[in-house]
């Protein structure tokens, strides 16, 4: 076995070429922003603009064709320019919105919505907000709140749902829609990329923990031209669910995280009772099970990396990864909380504030990225979904391998004891 | 980047594997462990046979010189049939602290042997105290006559009862550090003034209390320098530990399996309980205990293997994950089974018995998250 990889020397001068480029035109203040969640509105506008440089070398989609606005890298060049981007904390300029809505241009659109949006997707000049579905979601068309019906050439949109998306206004919105009430789930749906000024369309920005972390988009009697459709009409769920699978590439990690290494650095330099937090027994112990916790989450996704790479199916994989992370993200924050005490709470404006404020933003993030929309749920039922056991089956509907022997039971009366 | 098996890997796999199912059947496994002795010499010299106990060990003397994944793979696969042998003890702990730090002598006179299933040699580590590292080796190995008299009793040593020499870690000065002054022993079993006495109680594996009184032993038989044996026996820990980790992981594997199948066989309420979110809510520790085991267990390996600095932190790291997660998922599987989790018969409690074992045995998680600390300069 080997967990590493290995590069030729034309790969490693390709490293030096990046690394000579990203300290010659990375903006200080982009340095150490960490989550861009963080960032207020300049720093917003000062990562978009570095994003659409990034861009224009084609790096934001570096395997992408060059037509398309990408680099036509492979994926080990590919995979040198996310490590050299992960040493600066910069991998969130990749893990944009639009790399799902690739994904679904690629599988389900036409030649022409791929001429049109795949080049200013890779050049960042498409700022995309889009419904808020996870990775692994099971479709409850009871909870898709926004409806779309044909008129002529163009669909009508009405309804609200939650998005998400960087920035303070969107250039496209990208949604689910339910089009056939009457249809089985699967055919119930399909998916638009609509763009944000057409008029009927609202955005209002709800108060919460991580400012502009949801926004509520309302659609009232949009018309949207039905070349906005992605796939065909009833599609709709086929699309959301095939693009919402990251590239495995960018699933690879490629530096420990941020916020457990400030969190050793702080447990070092800090004393109480006149000794280092980080060598007191009771919170050492904390401390290692929260490092241990951060390098399961690693080494899963350098396992799914590989298996992806391999051609191995991924089967509960990502959801057990994605399960196992958000379990580690409130382990952490509570392990935060006994170490700092109060001081955890503390924002970055005020003085006595541990690490500039940013475990404050830990313990919002910590509950924003647990229980983003459904929680942890999602995965739980795909692992066991994957296992073979389909959670949403009807009772007496499903099909197990001793079905016979269930049937004999009922026949005699007989009944299994524990 | 590649994390398949190699093609003797998967051989060995599958070999082990189908070995087991014939050898060592569920039922067999209740036989060995309630036997008085818990050692089987039949499956021990089929072992040999198949040139397992060597794997380790260079061929110079005797064995086959494999890396430590590839004996991981065979241990993953021994933890999954609840294989309980002197192995890790004798072939991997034993030989690795002669292979490091013997006279010549010593190598070429054991190590074939221990690679052959002729000889059964265990490390008598622990005291009454029961800890790891070096500053809990306190039995005393006072100068006699050219050579050393051991005094004391070491506790929980696995297979002392079988075996034919014991290495002894014992004190006989004490310096500026805990690790200086600790030195290796090689005692036969039964020499004069040694005596084994198996602990009664549910363990996975045999282990006894040596009690040495006036023990002499002869300066040819100190195993590296007088003083200075503690790099070899944490050197030789290492790698055992990083072999226990596959076999944790295996057998937490085995916990998984056995309550999801369980799940689809077991009516309640007209349906199998797999379809209920609590009994899943089980599986799914199950799993991922499983898993985090496995995989942290190979990398650490891979460490090694690799000759990486950062070798033993992972492996400390992995043998706290495997220390907590081969007990969550035999825990979660009690849970899925219920009342008939507890019928020795079924076979779950020979990997919950195995799990609480190992949990203490090469340092609990606790011990190596200390560890773990004190390898990043924390502590």
């Amino acid at each position: 076995m080997d967990f590493e990889y290995h590069y030729t020397e034309e790969q490693e001068r390709f490293r030096a070429e990046v690394s000579a480029w990203l300290e010659e035109n990375l903006p200080h203040e982009l340095k150490d922003a960490g989550d861009v969640t963080a960032l207020d509105g300049e720093g917003w506008e000062q990562s978009r603009a570095f994003q659409q440089r990034l861009g224009a070398k084609g790096w934001l989609a570096p395997t992408e064709s060059v037509e398309r606005g990408g680099a036509g890298l492979t994926a080990d060049h590919a995979l040198v320019l996310i490590e050299e981007l992960g040493k600066r904390g910069l991998r969130w300029t990749l893990e944009q919105g639009g790399n799902a809505l690739r994904t679904a241009l690629h599988q389900w659109g036409t030649e022409e919505q791929k001429d049109r949006y795949l080049p200013l997707i890779s050049r960042a000049q498409l700022n995309l907000w889009h419904l808020q579905v996870e990775a692994e979601a099971e479709l409850d068309i009871g909870d898709l709140h926004i409806n779309a019906y044909l008129d002529g050439d163009d669909y009508v949109l009405n309804g609200e749902g939650l998005f998400e998306g960087p920035g303070r206004s969107p250039d496209y919105l990208w949604t689910l829609t339910l089009t056939d009430p009457d249809a089985p789930p699967e055919k119930a749906t399909a998916t638009f990329l609509v763009p944000a000024g057409l008029e009927g369309i609202e955005i209002y920005t709800p108060d919460t923990l991580i400012p502009g972390q949801l926004r509520v988009v309302a659609f009232d009697n949009v018309w949207v031209p039905s070349t906005c459709l992605i796939g065909e009409e009833g599609d709709g769920w086929s699309v959301i669910e095939d693009s919402l699978l990251d590239d495995p590439l960018l699933e690879y990690p490629t530096e420990p995280d941020q916020d457990v290494a400030n969190l050793l650095k702080y447990a070092s330099e800090t004393t109480k009772y006149g000794v280092a937090l980080s060598k007191q027994p009771f919170y050492q112990q904390m401390l290692m099970e929260v490092y241990t916790n951060s390098e399961i989450v690693r080494i899963f996704r350098v396992r799914n990396a590989w298996m992806a790479s391999a051609g191995e199916e991924l089967t509960y994989h990502r959801a057990e990864t994605a399960l196992v992370e958000k379990q580690a993200a409130m382990r952490l924050s509570q392990v935060v909380r006994e170490l700092m005490g109060i001081f955890a709470l503390l924002g970055a404006d005020d003085p006595l504030a541990p690490v500039r404020g940013r475990f404050q933003g830990h313990q919002k993030r910590s509950l924003s990225r647990q229980n983003v929309v459904p929680g942890p749920e999602v995965q739980s039922r795909a692992i066991v979904k994957h296992l073979g056991f389909d959670p949403l089956e009807a009772k007496g509907t499903l099909t197990w391998p001793d079905e016979d022997e269930e049937e004999e039971e009922e026949e005699t009366g007989a009944m299994a004891s524990t | 980047m590649d994390l398949s098996l190699t093609e003797t890997q998967t051989i060995l796999r599958d070999t082990a594997n189908n070995f087991m199912v014939a050898e060592l059947p569920k039922q067999r496994v209740r036989e060995v462990d309630e036997s008085e002795s818990g050692f089987n010499q039949d499956l021990w010299q089929k072992m040999s046979n198949l040139q397992w106990l060597g794997m380790v060990i260079p061929s110079e003397y005797g064995g086959t010189g494999n890396d430590y994944t590839t004996l991981a793979v065979l241990f993953e696969q021994l933890g999954y049939h609840a294989c309980s042998s002197p192995f890790l003890d004798s072939a991997v702990l034993s030989a690795n602290i002669i292979l490091e730090a013997g006279s010549d002598a010593q190598k070429s006179s054991l190590l074939p042997a221990i690679a052959r299933g002729q000889q059964i040699c265990t490390v008598a580590i622990t005291e009454p105290e029961y800890a790891w590292g070096p500053s809990a080796v306190k039995m005393s190995a006072s100068s006699s006559g050219g050579g050393h008299t051991l005094n004391g009793t070491k506790v929980f040593v696995p297979w002392a009862h079988v075996a034919d020499q014991l290495l002894v870690v014992a004190r006989t000065s004490s310096g500026a550090n805990a690790a200086d002054g600790i030195s290796v022993f090689l005692v036969d079993r039964n020499a004069s003034g040694v005596t084994v006495r198996q602990h009664s109680g549910w363990l996975g594996d045999k282990v006894c209390e040596i009690s040495f009184n006036n023990v002499q032993v002869d300066a040819s038989n100190v195993v590296g320098a007088v003083g200075g044996g503690w790099g070899a026996v944490e050197s030789a820990m290492d790698k055992a530990t990083s072999v226990l980790n596959a076999y944790m992981a295996g057998g937490a594997q085995r916990a998984f399996e056995m309550c999801r199948d369980y799940s689809t066989e077991r009516i309640a309420f007209g349906v199998p309980i797999g379809t209920f979110q609590r009994v899943q809510d089980h599986i799914i520790v199950a799993l991922t205990e499983a898993e985090a085991s496995k995989w942290t267990a190979f990398e650490a390996l891979w460490r090694l293997d690799s000759g990486r600095d950062d070798a033993s932190l992972g492996i400390s790291m992995a043998k706290a994950v495997a220390s907590d997660g081969f007990n969550k998922a035999c825990d979660a599987s009690h849970n899925v089974h219920a009342g008939v989790g507890v019928d020795l018969d079924l076979g779950l409690t020979h990997y919950t018995a195995r799990a609480r074992t190992f949990q203490h045995y090469l340092g609990d998680a606790t011990y190596h998250r200390r560890r773990m600390a004190e390898l990043m300069e924390l502590g």
